[in-house]
């Protein structure tokens, strides 16, 4: 049997390792050409990779278009039932149509929630955020955001809400949110890391497996705005025990999509 | 894909020497770079040395062709200047030197330099580069891929010596709309690919422009080679086309050098 390091060296198909990716836009951006962005054209990599399942937003939700959006996601994941798991994006601009469109979304088939703080121009602990952390405490649903204010901040909104699955975008490689972040992630039982990042300093993954520990790290490319294929690298090819590897790549995010009620 | 069909890794993109902020467990020195590489896979390297881009181009040259002496798996890149200083040799005297010590590139770093990369500034260096053919590396020490780009420089450089192979280092996918009409217009631009990471982008130019178009690179000791190697593996390319992104392609460039 080949070591992960052997596949990613030789471009071997994942089979046999559960692979889940849990940061994934659907659709294009019109800041910058992101190639292949349809569903389709996702499912059709997850399977050259070896990508099991992939949970996916759609770019028009955390832009311009909520409810749009959102709509883009769930038929995204009724075309590819096996593979996508629809997100739904709650646009704190519009907060009086937030809650009605969580319980849209998920007695449609969403599987969890994304904010994204940055493009939506507003603070994570804004009092319109707030019904979807109580969304996200009370079915125990992972909820992933690009932005969490300040390490204090992430620690004091997920102790409010302790049934949901923070999962903090853009910070398991090692970036510049530091060890306040990696500490709160060790502390906290309900904080995750996600490791989508373009950027990637030698050495710094194993760092961060190291500080954070291996069970609170999820794979997540951030495709199309980056490709599948670097964060798996970035795993499959980091001196940590072959366990941890596969924890990251879909273990412990299995487990707690696993938690929903 | 068997032991047998593994690509051979030329990295183009890496650094020899001390670092300023070193990232943990970063080499340094020869032997820990080529440990480095076997952990990576990595077969062979294009170095050049922090002493010539971070401290002085002409001791910090003399150093990397001292230290990469005997070392078949590294091939040394050496940092160049414009002349008007007085600080490296007049452009002739520099690549005739860069030859003769048996480099075979050239490294550009017009942010760690602040070079104004205006025509009447740097004409002689590129001009004495294409007269040898020697591949022109372009490091604009980028860290995000929302950094500008001199698209002007490199427009004018590519058709101003069209003979000459200008290499973009760390090229990102924020930049396609600009890169692709370039890709199409100046045939001698080649994109090194430690930070290419557009979905499906490598295979898709590939197709688009073929293999002679891009080298696989990884910018290490700073970066984490994993990322771009898993990048190239997992494209879905052909035997044929990944053999030549993953080191075809910067050997060839290498042997158009006119010595």
């Amino acid at each position: 049997m080949k070591t992960m390091r052997e596949m990613a060296l030789g471009g071997v198909r994942l089979d046999g390792v559960r692979v889940i990716d849990g940061h994934c836009h659907l659709g294009p951006y019109m800041g910058f050409y992101q190639p292949k962005n349809g569903a389709a054209d996702l499912v059709r990599t997850m399977d050259r990779v070896g990508i099991d399942r992939a949970c996916v937003f759609s770019t028009l939700a955390v832009t311009i278009d909520m409810r749009g959006g959102n709509d883009l996601s769930l038929a995204a994941a009724k075309a590819f039932p096996d593979r996508l798991l629809a997100y739904v994006v709650p646009d704190p601009n519009h907060a009086e149509a937030v809650p009605g469109e969580l319980e849209r979304c998920f007695g449609a088939g969403a599987r969890g929630i994304k904010f994204h703080t940055s493009l939506h121009n507003y603070p994570f602990d804004g009092p319109a955020y707030h019904p979807a952390f109580a969304f996200a405490d009370a079915h125990r649903l992972p909820l992933i955001s690009h932005g969490v204010g300040s390490p204090d901040t992430l620690r004091r909104v997920a102790r409010a809400y302790p049934g949901a699955h923070f999962i903090v975008a853009h910070a398991g490689a090692g970036g510049p949110q530091g060890d306040a972040l990696l500490r709160v992630a060790a502390e906290e039982p309900n904080v995750y890391l996600d490791l989508a990042s373009s950027v990637g300093r030698f050495g710094a993954f194993a760092e961060v497996v190291q500080k954070a520990g291996a069970h609170k790290l999820h794979y997540g490319s951030d495709v199309p705005w980056m490709c599948f294929t670097h964060q798996v690298g970035r795993v499959l090819l980091a001196p940590i025990p072959e366990a941890d590897k596969r924890a990251i790549l879909g273990g412990n995010l299995a487990a707690l999509l696993a938690t929903r009620r | 894909m068997d032991q047998q069909t593994l690509p051979v890794l030329f990295d183009a993109n890496v650094l020899l020497g001390p670092q300023a902020q070193r990232p943990p467990g970063a080499p340094e020195d020869v032997r820990a770079l080529i440990a480095t590489m076997d952990a990576y896979g990595i077969t062979r390297g294009l170095v050049a040395h922090t002493w010539a881009k971070g401290h002085d181009a002409a001791t910090g040259n003399a150093r990397l062709t001292e230290e990469v002496k005997g070392q078949g798996r590294l091939s040394a890149c050496w940092v160049v200047l414009p002349s008007a200083t007085g600080e490296v040799p007049p452009e002739p005297e520099q690549v005739d030197r860069l030859l003769a010590s048996g480099a075979r590139a050239a490294r550009l770093c017009p942010v760690a330099h602040r070079l104004s990369l205006e025509p009447w500034e740097v004409d002689r260096l590129q001009g004495a580069l294409a007269e040898r053919r020697v591949p022109l590396l372009i490091d604009l020490d980028n860290r995000h891929w929302g950094e500008p780009r001199p698209w002007r420089f490199i427009v004018w450089c590519c058709r101003t010596y069209p003979d000459l192979p200008v290499v973009l280092l760390r090229e990102a996918q924020a930049n396609f709309r600009t890169l692709f009409a370039l890709m199409d217009r100046c045939l001698n631009l080649v994109v090194e690919t430690s930070y290419l990471q557009g979905h499906d982008a490598i295979h898709l130019m590939v197709e688009r422009w073929g293999a002679d178009r891009l080298v696989f690179g990884t910018g290490m000791p700073v970066y984490d080679p994993a990322l771009p190697i898993a990048g190239l593996t997992y494209a879905g390319l052909s035997p044929e086309a990944l053999a030549g992104v993953a080191g075809g392609t910067l050997r060839r460039l290498m042997e158009g050098c006119q010595v």
